[in-house]
């Protein structure tokens, strides 16, 4: 892959940076689509930093607006809910964070995106090792430090531009997002509190002195130079591209093209805490009728906690919550769950009316099968 | 079906394609075309989470959107290989996304259009011979090799 993109002359052509320092959280989303949307083939290679100076939520491409945020919570925090144009799933964006959005022509970057992302990656990763934190590539598209997250990303084919989106978080505030997320109870709201505590960082909890904004830019610039092998040069929009950002406006903010989205399976609820943790909740329903509801977490292939509802008769009664910690470390794999479970149930004479063995092994499957192409 | 392997990705031969975009056409008797994406544009896009097309009725022209796709935090556009008005969408995909990393020649097609200029733009595309050829050539220069989920067609 040649990311040395040439001019006529056979000179490496230079990045243009634009560094707009504080921007709306508005203006946060529409200058990078708006920079994409107004490229054509003349436009340099772009990267822009910037930081939303108000907190807002920030939906994929194609995600179900209703399905995975609590939008009654968001209006009467007065949260503004933005739809993005990348993929990947709902986040909250705030002043903590230092966003690098990336408006290149495809010929600038590898041809798959897998290898993009590990390009993308790379002066973040330099960047937070510059500052001592130990950050390392989580393939596919993460940056983990000790097992968690520290970098979200996204991607998208936009007009003539292909974008790359990441950000550097310097705080996160776990709580708000545990709350602006559409979960079922409390109980799921507390399981991902803690799972987004114990499985993403921030700069702020792995360093003693926290780097200004100013310093990490800088130092992120020198980065990107070497990863991309290419200079990089401070420069403006035009006023074509000022235009095409501000005609964005009006559809970012527009409540259709919010509340858009594709279907979902709602008896299927997936949060990603990073690309090695998940949380999951499903239902099944045996052919006796008897319901099964689990909310799971995984970690790699395994189960990693599990709560299990529904109205299973579980006999012995206060054996269901053993089952539940026996079920910890399993794979969640066809033979492997069918196995441990029938163990369970002769060494303890469990007994399920209209709950087979096989009932348990096909609702954590469905996880699986449901959801699973990217998670195992 | 006539097809040909290049780096395990499968090339039909009495598709129509649009190397370019990775897209491909079917003729169909009552005078509206299929498309989708080619084996090439769903390895490369990885195991796919959502699709989205534009709706019934909608008229595109050539080079325009007619779906958007999602696969890993990376959301593209599956551009049409002509200009016409959309007549039907592939429902199952609203079921089953994945159809489409399985089964992109059939069951996981995109799209039916009614062509507006189908003998012109037909002839822009390539078919057979010239259809392998063309996609040998850009699979060596890419340095593609295609991957296959579990419960892909199998050609063989």
């Amino acid at each position: 892959m040649e990311n040395k993109e040439k001019n006529e002359a056979g000179k490496v052509s230079p990045i243009r940076l634009i560094d707009t320092g504080d921007v709306s959280y508005l203006r946060s989303q529409t200058i990078y689509h708006g920079l994409a949307y107004a490229k054509t083939p003349d436009t340099p290679d772009t990267i822009v930093l910037n930081r939303p100076v108000d907190p807002y939520v920030c939906i994929g491409y194609h995600g179900v607006l209703h399905t995975e945020v609590d939008v009654a919570y968001c209006n009467a925090t007065g949260l503004p809910i933005l739809r993005r144009e990348t993929g990947g799933g709902t986040v909250y964006l705030d002043e903590d964070q230092l966003f690098s959005q990336w408006i290149f022509a495809a010929e600038s970057l590898p041809f798959r995106n897998d290898q993009r992302f590990i390009l993308f990656t790379k002066p973040l990763i330099a960047t937070y090792q510059y500052f001592d934190i130990d950050a390392y590539a989580f393939p596919p598209n993460d940056v983990h430090v000790k097992g968690k997250k520290i970098v979200g990303t996204g991607a998208a084919t936009i007009g003539m531009a292909e974008v790359m989106t990441g950000n550097f978080l310097f705080d996160f505030d776990y709580s708000i997002m545990s709350k602006i997320l559409n979960l079922p109870d409390d109980n799921y709201r507390k399981l991902t509190y803690e799972s987004l505590s114990d499985y993403m960082t921030t700069i702020r909890r792995e360093v003693d002195e926290v780097p200004s904004m100013e310093r990490l830019k800088s130092i992120y610039i020198e980065a990107c130079g070497r990863c991309l092998d290419r200079p990089i040069i401070r420069g403006r929009m035009t006023a074509e591209e000022l235009k095409s950002i501000q005609d964005l406006d009006k559809k970012f903010l527009d409540k259709e093209w919010i509340y858009d989205g594709s279907t979902s399976d709602r008896k299927n609820r997936l949060v990603k805490i990073n690309a090695n943790v998940w949380l999951f909740e499903t239902s099944n329903v045996t052919k006796t009728g008897v319901i099964i509801q689990i909310l799971m977490r995984t970690k790699g292939k395994l189960i990693n906690d599990i709560s299990i509802s529904g109205n299973v008769l579980f006999n012995p009664t206060h054996k269901l919550e053993a089952f539940e910690k026996y079920l910890v470390n399993i794979e969640i794999e066809k033979q492997s769950l069918t196995e441990a479970i029938e163990v369970f149930y002769q060494l303890h004479g469990i007994e399920t009316q209209g709950v087979e063995v096989e009932d348990w092994v096909q609702t954590i499957m469905r996880i699986r099968e449901k959801n699973a192409i990217t998670v195992f | 079906m006539a097809h040909e392997f290049i780096n395990k990705c499968v090339v039909i031969k009495d598709l129509h394609y649009s190397v370019k975009d990775n897209t491909w056409v079917r003729v169909n008797e009552d005078g509206t075309v299929t498309i989708g994406m080619t084996d090439i544009a769903q390895s490369l896009a990885g195991p796919i989470l959502h699709a989205k097309s534009k709706k019934i009725g909608v008229v595109r022209k050539k080079g325009r959107p007619i779906a958007t796709v999602e696969s890993g935090k990376w959301v593209g556009p599956v551009k049409s290989p002509i200009t016409g008005e959309i007549v039907a969408v592939n429902e199952a995909l609203l079921e089953d996304v994945k159809v489409i990393n399985r089964s992109p020649y059939q069951d996981g097609w995109i799209v039916k259009m009614k062509p507006s200029d189908m003998e012109v733009e037909m002839a822009e595309l390539l078919t057979g011979d010239d259809a392998v050829d063309a996609y040998r050539a850009k699979i060596e220069e890419d340095g593609v090799t295609c991957t296959h989920i579990e419960g892909s067609d199998e050609y063989e």
